[in-house]
């Protein structure tokens, strides 16, 4: 194809013969020679051949002064983009050229011309922009696409110049509030204004009254599905409720978009009812159950568009204290097709959900991914059921004993992992049993990771009172103290210390002599030969001069005192979960941190001062459905955990042996159907009832 | 906002891309992109640097990538369903189940036609391919049009050679409904272009108005001689059962309406679906509509409320959990392996139930058996051939995938009372007779006897050399996949649709269709 030979690498001199000679011949034939000249020069700027293309500014502007047709500007515009920041001084005659074509009558040309003005970083070109702006924006006779290029060319200069921008604000708000401008200008100017206020840390918020905003969501039915976007958007945090009875009003007629097929419509309608939710006094049940089923039916896309669905908003809202939404557990167990993204987010929410009553249901399906053929996966599988354990004090035995279960699989990273894991359950509950002990230490020989070896030691020395040979099985890891790893070296010299101090008999003298002499003499990490001075020391201090204020207890104390309790932080800090509720759907959401922590130039958002502001977000009170308990009795109500209390996701299959009851019982509710719609009564006002039986093509 | 959007293949080689704004910014930042570590996929579809971001997503082998040079203040949700969309988008004008490089490389102007078409200074605009592609008539460059079109035209004068006797037999009415089909689609691309020939050079003068307009999806000035509406509800089973542990993981039906519309003028239509009568709360819980139904009037009216788009479009798509007591729509009634070691002989069976309405059939069923852990438990002697037996339909055996493929085919509904089965033998190895033979053969002057047929052992062998192929597959599961026409498993029922065009007043046909197929995944894990 022709397309093949255009993008091929050219020198400069080539094409400007081409150029040249196309002059020369007849007129028709030179015009397509011309353009395919043009073509291969803005092909070999997409290939990334700059420097050589540069030199022919001179040829394309003679071009863009003579010829009148769409596709040879097309090809100067974008070359005059590319050539932007190589500060050619050609652009001074450019410019003249990219007034007229502004100046002219072809719609798209002028388009062009004011996106070229804004996007090429220079004062003379700024200032014609400008011009040109001020034209477009206050005569109404222009067109809405005209009138978008204008908005978004002021956002253009923004980026470039942070106070060139800063003259149109209040222009802006004008648009938003004007009636009679085009729907999707007034959108694209909401969210212009919104992205200027963003980037401008000293700009007055930009607080929308109660009309205007009432009047933007009117135009809702006029926009397409993007300007959907931009106006739900827009409005967050940009308007504040000054009384429960607005934002109720609000929430109810946001609520339906919530049912779009487009996935960033419902978000944004999500972001904008969860940020009117802090201005109301209490919220109805009904909303948390359709807000919920909404989030769950965006769990059947994309794994790009999960993914951003299961981190940005589920994680943030099962973050609070008191979760939001309520949504049942099954619906995050990992599936074996999903990509890593996902388990690893399904698995963070599976942590999150954990509490006594689903604790059974979590830890089988937990016990499942640890077993599981991807190592990485059961690794962290096994990881979250020691957390759990560490979680949930009340039900530390089952999942200790789904630890121990997993043991017996005798799958080496699997040891390896648990034993490591077992280090942080054994340091929460210190009063375990010895039998769990006797068979930790049982796989002694077979721990081989630095973690999993200097866990093993710690849960030898810790519990050495009940066990009886735990020299011996210390011996393992101190007999070849100089080839360990530092990690494990740092809990060899540790435990010796500690046995020595613990019970003072010749066998411990010596071992940790031994230590403490290798570590000193031998080591060459410093670190290490510092601790060990330091023991060494401790311990010299004591026996060498009886009359020092530092007895042997204290060096007990010091040594192997009593450890403080380990605790998991599990929520986030309230106020940047405040925050990034308002950032649902931004790039800071995704990594749960502060915006100011990602991105440090941006103003960071917070919840507007209003009368009606909740500052206390568990306080709000939910009113229970009625009727919801009725509803769920035929076929499932899909997310209620209540209705779904005699029938849990995890069933028994025998239930299928049963008669099929339901089905007699649909037929007749079939029947009741037909007989009690109104519509089927009175046929005169419909159209005939269709059911054809045709089989699908 | 985007600052640039590129395409590229699975070695992240650019085939194209296309900047809206800061270009040194965005060739430095796919260049990142090039050298980022994408291995294991652990990374979310998000890379950050130098807070620019970079959004991308995988479809077909292929990286759609975009650029944000001010990270912060782009909407990544946004992104990436745009992302989306314009890939399904290119999907629909390449006419290709899977995009792949060469597509792409073929039809760089087009592309970047549609990207600027699609957005404008980086804001999604319009991703509608039913008025994308009213504006945009580049022709699309495809390899295999010309056999495509040849084969098109065969098919047709085929079908048209056939009479129009009313034959139910229900092969025929397939066929029927195939040529009514293709003819209705024929005849709608006839009267959109008025007899002006070439379609590529007719554009219809009220498109350019459309995008600015109230109804941003549907062109003024439409006609259609015949005024057709074609409504289907797809149901997709998922299941996933452990046959084992007797737990039924997963049992949803994701239901689709699609819908093609062949409606002049301006049309309202009203559509009531059962669900919306009875259990509105629960069935609108999930659901999600096309952007042209009007969504206010959702949660207080009867009926969806919709003026459709011109042509191919979906209505709906909804997902409802099935309760625990339904039976799946085919139930997997007994799965045994009986090894008789007296006989040498391993035993496999395989009973099926179906449990849909006994007026009703399966079009097609096929349920996958595999055999790996046979294989690998057992020692099956492949020398002898293994024989199978079955009630209804055929039995393949892939030895390639280690499956037996049962084709069952149309079987009537049921509750439970009716069960196919199918039965399969294999021999296992014999040691001694094995000795015996060698010994036989080793003392014998007569040739080894010639072996007739296939020899099924050496085929195994060769596709069997790799030992890591065992242990990366996925989990052993019982597949099925299926079609039975005129059943939606949810009792969903459009009770009626209403087509009202108020300055044409013309007679129009709305037709509607259901069926139930199974979803991506429809497995019992044994």
């Amino acid at each position: 194809m022709s397309d093949q030979r255009v993008f091929t690498r050219h020198k400069a001199y080539e094409i400007r013969a081409e150029l040249q000679q196309a002059d020369n011949k007849r007129f028709k034939a030179s015009a397509a020679r011309q353009k395919n000249a043009l073509k291969k020069i803005i092909a070999n700027i997409t290939m990334g051949y700059l420097n050589e293309m540069a030199s022919l500014f001179p040829e394309i502007l003679k071009f863009w002064s003579i010829d009148d047709d769409m596709e040879v500007k097309m090809a100067c515009h974008q070359y005059a983009l590319a050539m932007a920041p190589t500060k050619s001084s050609h652009f001074e005659e450019a410019l003249k050229l990219i007034q007229d074509d502004f100046a002219s009558s072809n719609e798209r040309l002028r388009i062009m011309a004011l996106n070229t003005l804004s996007s090429i970083p220079r004062p003379s070109y700024y200032s014609a922009c400008q011009k040109c702006l001020e034209s477009v924006l206050t005569r109404s006779s222009e067109s809405a696409d005209l009138k978008r290029a204008a908005l978004h060319a002021i956002l253009n200069m923004d980026q470039a110049d942070k106070n060139s921008a800063r003259p149109y604000v209040s222009f802006l708000s004008q648009i938003i509030n004007e009636q009679r401008q085009f729907p999707s200008v007034r959108a694209h100017a909401l969210s212009v204004l919104d992205a200027l206020n963003e980037s401008h840390k000293d700009l007055p918020p930009m607080s929308l009254s109660h009309d205007t905003c009432f009047n933007l969501l009117e135009l809702l039915p006029e926009l397409n599905e993007w300007d959907h976007t931009l106006i739900l958007n827009g409005l967050t945090a940009n308007y504040v409720p000054q009384t429960h009875s607005e934002s109720h009003h609000l929430i109810e007629v946001v609520l339906p978009h919530l049912q779009h097929v487009n996935t960033s419509v419902s978000l944004a309608a999500l972001k904008l009812i969860l940020y009117l939710i802090n201005y109301v006094d209490s919220i109805h049940e009904s909303i948390v159950k359709r807000l919920s089923s909404s989030v769950v039916a965006l769990l059947n896309k994309p794994s790009e568009l999960q993914f951003l669905v299961l981190r940005n908003v589920i994680l943030l809202l099962l973050g609070r204290d008191k979760p939001f939404l309520q949504i049942d557990v099954s619906y995050f167990f990992v599936e074996f097709n999903d990509p890593i993204y996902i388990k690893d987010t399904k698995l963070e929410i599976l942590y999150l959900l954990a509490k006594e009553d689903n604790l059974r249901q979590i830890l089988q399906e937990l016990k499942d991914y640890a077993t599981d053929i991807d190592i990485q996966m059961s690794r962290k599988a096994i990881r979250a059921i020691g957390n759990l354990a560490v979680k949930l004090e009340n039900s530390v035995d089952d999942c200790i004993n789904v630890l121990l279960d997993l043991l017996d699989f005798g799958v080496e990273y699997i040891i390896q992992e648990i034993i490591s894991v077992f280090r942080n359950v054994m340091r929460k509950y210190p009063e375990q049993d010895s039998e769990t002990i006797k068979r930790l230490v049982a796989f002694n020989d077979s721990v081989q990771e630095p973690e999993s070896r200097s866990a093993m030691i710690w849960i030898i020395t810790q519990f050495s009172r009940s066990l009886p040979n735990f020299l011996t099985l210390f011996r393992v890891f101190s007999d070849n103290f100089g080839e360990e790893s530092l990690e494990v070296q740092f809990s060899v010299l540790n435990s010796s210390v500690k046995f020595f101090v613990r019970t003072r008999s010749s066998e411990t003298e010596e071992l940790c002599l031994k230590i403490l002499k290798t570590a000193v003499d031998n080591a060459d990490n410093p670190d290490l030969r510092e601790r060990a001075l330091m023991y060494w020391r401790l311990l010299s201090l004591v026996q060498q001069r009886a009359d020092s204020n530092i007895s042997l207890d204290d060096i007990v104390e010091i040594v192997d005192g009593e450890l403080p309790l380990i605790t998991l932080n599990t929520r986030l800090d309230p106020a940047v979960l405040e925050e990034l509720e308002l950032n649902i759907g931004s790039i800071a959401s995704i990594y749960l941190k502060p915006i100011g922590q990602v991105f440090r130039l941006n103003r960071t958002m917070t919840l507007p001062q209003s009368p009606v502001l909740n500052r206390n977000r568990d306080s709000l009170e939910m009113i229970p459905d009625t009727r919801s308990s009725k509803s769920s009795a035929s076929y499932s109500d899909p997310i209620s955990t209540r209705s779904r209390a005699g029938s849990s996701p995890v069933k028994k299959m025998n239930d299928h042996d049963k008669p099929a009851e339901t089905v007699n019982h649909l037929k007749m509710k079939r029947r009741t159907t037909i007989g009690s719609s109104k519509v089927t009564r009175k046929p005169s006002i419909l159209s005939r009832r269709i059911s054809i039986k045709r089989p699908f093509t | 906002m985007i600052s640039g959007i590129g395409i590229f293949d699975e070695q992240k080689n650019a085939l194209i891309t296309r900047n809206f704004s800061n270009r040194a910014l965005f060739e430095s930042l796919t260049g990142f992109f090039k050298i980022a570590e994408l291995k294991n996929d652990t990374y979310g579809p998000v890379l950050l640097k130098n807070g620019s971001a970079i959004i991308f997503i995988q479809r077909d082998g292929l990286y759609f990538v975009s650029v944000q040079a001010h990270a912060a203040r782009c909407n990544v949700m946004t992104v990436v369903v745009y992302l989306d969309q314009f890939y399904l988008l290119l999907k629909r004008y390449m006419a290709t189940k899977r995009l792949d490089r060469m597509c792409i490389i073929d039809n760089v102007n087009l592309i970047y036609e549609l990207l600027d078409e699609t957005t404008e200074y980086g804001v999604p605009q319009l991703t509608e391919y039913n008025i994308v592609q009213d504006f945009i008539k580049v022709q699309v460059n495809l390899p295999s049009t010309n056999s495509g079109k040849a084969h098109n035209e065969a098919l047709e004068s085929s079908e048209e050679s056939d009479n129009d006797g009313n034959d139910y037999d229900d092969q025929q009415m397939l066929k029927s409904w195939k040529r009514q089909s293709f003819r209705k689609e024929k005849k709608s691309k006839q009267s959109l272009s008025h007899g002006l020939g070439d379609d590529e050079q007719y554009i219809n003068s009220f498109i350019l108005r459309t995008t600015t307009q109230a109804v941003s999806w549907r062109p003024k000035g439409i006609h259609y001689a015949k005024n057709e509406f074609f409504l289907d509800v797809v149901e997709g089973l998922e299941l996933s059962v452990d046959v084992q542990q007797k737990i039924v993981r997963k049992h949803f039906i994701r239901g689709r309406i699609q819908c093609r519309s062949y409606l002049s003028g301006m049309p309202q239509l009203k559509i009531c679906i059962n669900k919306m009568q009875k259990n509105r709360e629960a069935f609108l819980q999930t659901a999600k509509f096309h952007q042209c139904v009007s969504l206010d009037n959702l949660r207080t009216g009867e009926a969806i409320e919709l003026i459709p788009p011109d042509g191919e479009f979906l209505l709906c798509e909804y997902t409802l959990k099935r309760s625990i007591k339904d039976p799946p729509v085919i139930q997997l009634a007994a799965f045994e392996v009986t090894p008789n070691f007296k006989k040498f002989k391993l035993n496999v069976s395989v009973t099926i139930e179906p449990h849909f309405k006994a007026q009703n059939s399966t079009s097609s069923l096929n349920v996958r058996i595999p055999l790996t852990k046979i294989f690998h438990e057992y020692k099956i002697d492949l020398t002898k051939t293994p024989r199978f037996k079955c009630d209804t339909g055929t039995v393949a055996f892939n030895l390639t995938d280690d499956l037996l493929l049962w084709t069952v085919g149309c079987i009537k509904g049921g509750h439970g009372e009716n069960s196919h089965t199918m039965h399969a033998q294999f021999y296992l190895f014999d040691e001694e007779q094995f000795k015996k033979e060698q010994e036989e053969l080793k003392n014998s002057m007569d040739p080894p006897p010639l072996r007739e047929g296939l020899q099924l052992e050496k085929l195994y062998n060769k596709t069997h050399r790799d030992p890591d192929s065992l242990t990366n597959a996925p989990r052993a599961a019982i597949t099925a996949d299926f079609e039975i026409p005129y059943y939606t498993c949810s009792r969903l029922k459009i009770e009626y649709l209403k087509i009202e065009e108020d300055q044409l007043h013309y007679q129009s046909f709305p037709w509607v269709r259901y069926k139930t197929v199974n979803d991506k995944e429809y497995a019992f894990q044994i």
